[in-house]
């Protein structure tokens, strides 16, 4: 299928598969951030944003794409960097495979709740699964991160 | 893993309608998360995004909520929040995550049929009624009960009614987000109860005897145990079909229990 879009605000035009998913058509861009997982809609690795949602790009229908604005990480500017480094600052990062997908969570969670209570933050996401680090120090992490404008 | 020959997005419901009657192969895709992972082949993957159905209207008596809506705008809807109260928060927080949400849509939830499915069982409470292209305006509960007959008809939405409607709706699950081992949910409108219980495995269901019963004032636990008998329960890999009957007991019994405490609130 012939379809345009845009990912991070540059505008792609092109052919994709009828069966790919967005997860392979970022993957086969050059958007190595996007991690595959579970592929079963499971751990929310491969969390990115379609028109400033959070879906799930390993089962997303890449064709369903046409027409809509993607982001991955990489176009989320320097919040992600500064979201990183709450996180690392908690020790909340081990192998940082899940980062990307987390962070672009918290990030659609920041826009919608910005003042999200610690039980409204574990809600959110509860759709991300990391194997390594626990879940106390990412939790403690993105509290500081959203409450950081208080505390400046 | 899925395959798809042909990929089309219509733009009238004719035009999808028309591609689905074409031929066995062709497909309607909801979210299309269970497709995808049913590894299916599909000659012609229908997506419905472009017909503009992912609306949630409040009419005089009801609220329309297109068949291409996700879950998630359901579940952030101010105006379905003001007349239902925490009802569908409740029922959709355990379905995976906030991104899953995201995806998938009320029309999927309702045409895929699963057993295992929240919006099902929460719409067949409030006494749900769709609206189809080709058949027209038909009660959920029939559609349960006839699905084939509507295999090659496309749903364009559902309407709940808005009534005074109060109800409870609980699920038991391995863990926070798993598919429920079973789910039930309870409505009170007016002295009509309606009692459904979902994920027996099979689809969900309405327990009709124990409703009326419940209407007439019997114990919690009575309607309860008469709505678990009017049922057939399954056994699968998340639970016996023992097991399910009891949980659908202790929660029925949870939820008319909480529907009382609400009316004597309101």
């Amino acid at each position: 299928m012939t379809a345009e879009l845009y990912i991070n605000d540059c505008k792609w035009k092109g052919i994709i598969e009828p069966d790919a998913t967005l997860l392979e058509f970022l993957r086969s861009n050059g958007y190595y951030s996007v991690k595959q997982g579970c592929d079963s809609c499971s751990c929310g690795i491969c969390t990115v944003w379609v028109d400033g949602f959070p879906v799930l790009s390993c089962k997303y229908p890449a064709c369903r794409a046409a027409g809509k604005r993607i982001t991955t990480i990489e176009g989320t500017g320097s919040s992600a960097n500064l979201l990183g480094m709450y996180l690392s600052a908690e020790g909340a990062e081990q192998c940082g495979y899940c980062s990307p997908g987390l962070i672009m969570t918290v990030l659609a969670l920041e826009k919608e709740n910005p003042d999200a209570s610690e039980e409204e933050v574990e809600t959110y996401l509860a759709g991300n699964l990391c194997r390594c680090s626990g879940y106390q120090l990412q939790t403690a992490g993105i509290l500081k991160y959203l409450r950081r404008k208080n505390n400046e | 893993m899925w395959t798809v020959k042909e990929y089309v997005m219509p733009k009238s419901i004719e035009e999808a309608c028309n591609a689905l009657n074409e031929r066995k192969g062709n497909c309607i895709l909801g979210g299309g998360i269970w497709t995808q992972m049913s590894g299916r082949h599909i000659c012609k993957a229908i997506d419905l995004s472009k017909l503009q159905l992912n609306y949630i209207d409040e009419l005089e008596d009801s609220v329309r909520i297109g068949s291409n809506c996700t879950l998630r705008e359901l579940e952030t809807n101010r105006m379905i929040s003001e007349i239902y109260g925490e009802y569908f928060q409740n029922c959709f927080k355990g379905i995976a995550g906030v991104q899953f949400r995201n995806m998938v849509t009320v029309g999927g939830s309702i045409c895929g049929c699963y057993g295992f499915s929240d919006i099902t069982a929460s719409f067949l409470c409030l006494d749900a009624k769709l609206s189809f292209y080709k058949h027209g305006i038909t009660a959920l509960s029939f559609f349960i009960n006839n699905k084939q007959s509507f295999k090659k008809d496309i749903l364009l939405y559902a309407e709940l009614p808005k009534k005074r409607n109060i109800a409870q709706y609980a699920s038991f699950r391995a863990n926070f987000n798993d598919i429920p081992i079973i789910n039930t949910a309870v409505s009170v409108d007016r002295g009509q109860y309606r009692i459904v219980i979902g994920a027996r495995p099979g689809i969900a269901q309405l327990a009709e005897k124990a409703s009326l019963a419940a209407g007439e004032g019997v114990l919690p636990e009575t309607a309860a145990m008469e709505a678990v008998e009017e049922m057939t329960f399954g056994s699968n890999m998340r639970g016996s079909k023992e097991y399910r009957k009891s949980l659908a007991e202790m929660l029925i019994c949870d939820c008319i229990r909480k529907i009382a405490v609400d009316e004597r609130v309101l």
